[in-house]
């Protein structure tokens, strides 16, 4: 592997229109297959090694992911959404284990699930926990590196085992293994070839916080040592540590890209809804509205009230002083949409 | 040459499990004791190689192949392990090559032992020959045509065991024309024509129309079994 230079930042994309016919469901659009859109232009980097392009799958009338393209270069990438969201069938359609309804998938130029030298090229962690169970660690990864032609698996199986810090001796059964051990396992044959294109779907799952550090650090030195990592994750927190440029999906269709920064900030940049409980609802509902940055409020009973604010850092550094103010006592502020979940609504909803 | 033989070595333990080995090990002493049984009550040849062609070639082998070779491929589908052997630079027919070497590498014994054993238990060493040779056609047709099957659905099992029961065990005794779709009729073929008796059928195929419809059908599924792989979605 080489080093190579960052790469080019992703021009910031409009996320396009739901297919004709879709309606909006908690995790997919359900739709009659849209017909064949013509391909977006899309400026393509030189270092890009993955290009994705109207991409679209659905299982029946179920529309999985809806029409996404963007292209992707060295570095760390995240998918980020929440469960459901088409994350790892997106994953799937790029490592060719799976065919698009519609639109195209390229590695290094090529289709994945024709061209075998280009699988070669690429390393995959599925999400699946399942392994060849009674074999050991060792053998299984060394297997992968067997099946990928090397020289010496063994040797390498022995090398990525450690990287993964699991030990290469152990002579137990995969199926003895924690979740945490297997999914080692599984990120280790996903090493053994050296692969350009790493994809990994939900990585740190299972994983105890030391070892969420570690593969944390591993992800990030594989980009930034050059290999196209992508990762997909439906924790923001996540994708924070990893340091990465950021794809938002969600319901299909992919609903911001950018840096982790930039997503962090149109998330917080959104309309909040907060519950406020005090001593007096009506009082202090009066002296909110008489300020700024209020862009709705809803006196639920003699304590509650309900208010939906442009700024929430600004509202929750002010409304202590502001209930003190208006004599009334604070007894409790509280995000009503601050999950994940309702981030992603707002953005596909944008 | 090297990864086709590593992906057999472990799609062995996958197919061949302990439950699997021991159920069919039994339905075959099954057969075997009836032979004895048959044979102590004076049976003639004949009867004998009749009875090791009903229960032997028209039972026990599609059997014993339905249940090894439909978890060939269909086990690595069912546990979602074929991506590790899919997602390498390997060319699909690899993996169909090397998945129906590790149903043949465990069919080899568990069929043509209980065969052979059933074979000497007639007393007759053409009818021995006969048997062999209709278990071997057997072996190859029910094995390529099982793997294949265990590649397109979850329910390989039923459908399989309906195919025996249904096509090659009543239909193809029926119609004779149905009869030449049947493997039956080839693996009493051979054993009509190795063997020197008539089996369970009459007019039974040249020993050339035998190897030809043999080869076709491991030509056949295994074509089929890469294209599948080709085509199919992997979980």
């Amino acid at each position: 592997m080489t080093n190579v230079p960052p790469p080019p930042p992703i021009p910031s994309q409009v996320p396009p229109p739901p297919a004709p016919h879709a309606s909006p469901t908690s995790s997919a659009y359900v739709a009659q297959p849209a017909p064949p859109a013509p391909p977006l232009p899309r400026q393509r980097a030189d270092n890009e090694v993955l290009a994705v392009t109207n991409l679209s799958k659905w299982f029946g009338d179920v529309v999985a992911v809806s029409d996404i393209s963007f292209g992707l270069g060295p570095g760390v990438t995240a998918l980020l959404g929440p469960n459901g969201a088409g994350k790892s069938t997106t994953l799937r359609m790029i490592a060719g284990l799976a065919a698009p309804s519609q639109g195209t998938v390229e590695v290094f130029g090529a289709d994945p699930r024709k061209d075998k030298d280009v699988r070669g090229r690429i390393g995959i962690v599925p999400q699946q926990e399942s392994l060849f169970q009674e074999q050991r660690a060792i053998e299984f990864v060394a297997l992968a590196g067997v099946l990928n032609g090397l020289m010496d698996p063994t040797g390498r199986a022995r090398e990525v085992l450690e990287i993964v810090e699991l030990d290469p001796a152990d002579t137990r059964p995969i199926s003895s293994y924690s979740k945490g051990m297997r999914q080692r396992v599984k990120v280790a044959q996903a090493l053994i070839h050296k692969p350009e294109l790493l994809l990994l779907d939900e990585p740190l799952t299972g994983l105890d916080p030391r070892q969420r550090l570690h593969m944390t650090q591993l992800i990030r030195s594989l980009g930034e040592a050059g290999v196209c990592v992508v990762v997909s994750s439906h924790v923001l927190d996540e994708v924070e540590r990893l340091g990465s440029r950021v794809m938002v999906i969600a319901q299909g269709r992919l609903a911001a890209q950018g840096d982790f920064h930039e997503i962090r900030a149109l998330m917080d940049d959104r309309p909040h809804r907060i519950r406020v409980r005090s001593s007096n609802a009506r009082t202090l509902g009066g002296v909110l509205l008489t300020g700024s940055g209020i862009a709705g409020l809803t006196v639920v009973d003699g304590e509650s009230l309900i208010v939906d604010t442009d700024d929430a850092a600004t509202f929750r550094g002010t409304i202590a002083a502001v209930a003190q103010a208006a004599d009334v006592r604070l007894l409790e502020v509280q995000p009503l949409d601050d999950d994940l979940e309702s981030v992603f609504k707002y953005l596909v909803g944008r | 040459m090297n990864t086709i033989a590593a992906m057999t070595r472990r799609i062995i333990p996958a197919v061949a499990t302990r439950g699997r080995i021991i159920a069919m090990l039994l339905i075959g002493a099954a057969g075997i004791a009836i032979g004895v049984v048959l044979r102590r009550a004076d049976a003639t040849t004949t009867d004998m190689t009749e009875f090791a062609a009903l229960f032997g070639l028209t039972i026990f082998v599609p059997l014993v192949a339905l249940v090894i070779s439909t978890a060939s491929l269909g086990s690595l589908v069912e546990d979602k392990t074929l991506v590790y052997f899919w997602l390498r630079p390997l060319g699909r027919w690899q993996i169909s090559t090397a998945s129906l070497l590790a149903g043949l590498a465990v069919l080899l014994p568990l069929i043509l032992v209980p065969m052979g054993i059933l074979g000497i238990v007639t007393g007759d060493t053409d009818a021995l020959q006969g048997i062999l040779a209709g278990s071997l056609v057997g072996l190859v047709a029910y094995t390529s045509v099982f793997t294949m099957l265990g590649l397109f659905t979850q329910r390989a099992l039923a459908w399989g065991l309906l195919y025996v029961l249904l096509w090659e065990g009543l239909v193809a005794g029926f119609s004779r024309s149905a009869g030449w779709l049947a493997i039956r009729t080839y693996t009493d073929g051979a054993l009509s024509r190795v063997g020197g008796s008539a089996g369970s059928i009459v007019d039974p195929p040249q020993g050339a129309t035998i190897l030809i419809v043999t080869g076709a059908i491991v030509v056949t599924s295994f074509v089929v079994t890469t294209w599948r792989l080709n085509t199919m979605t992997v979980d």
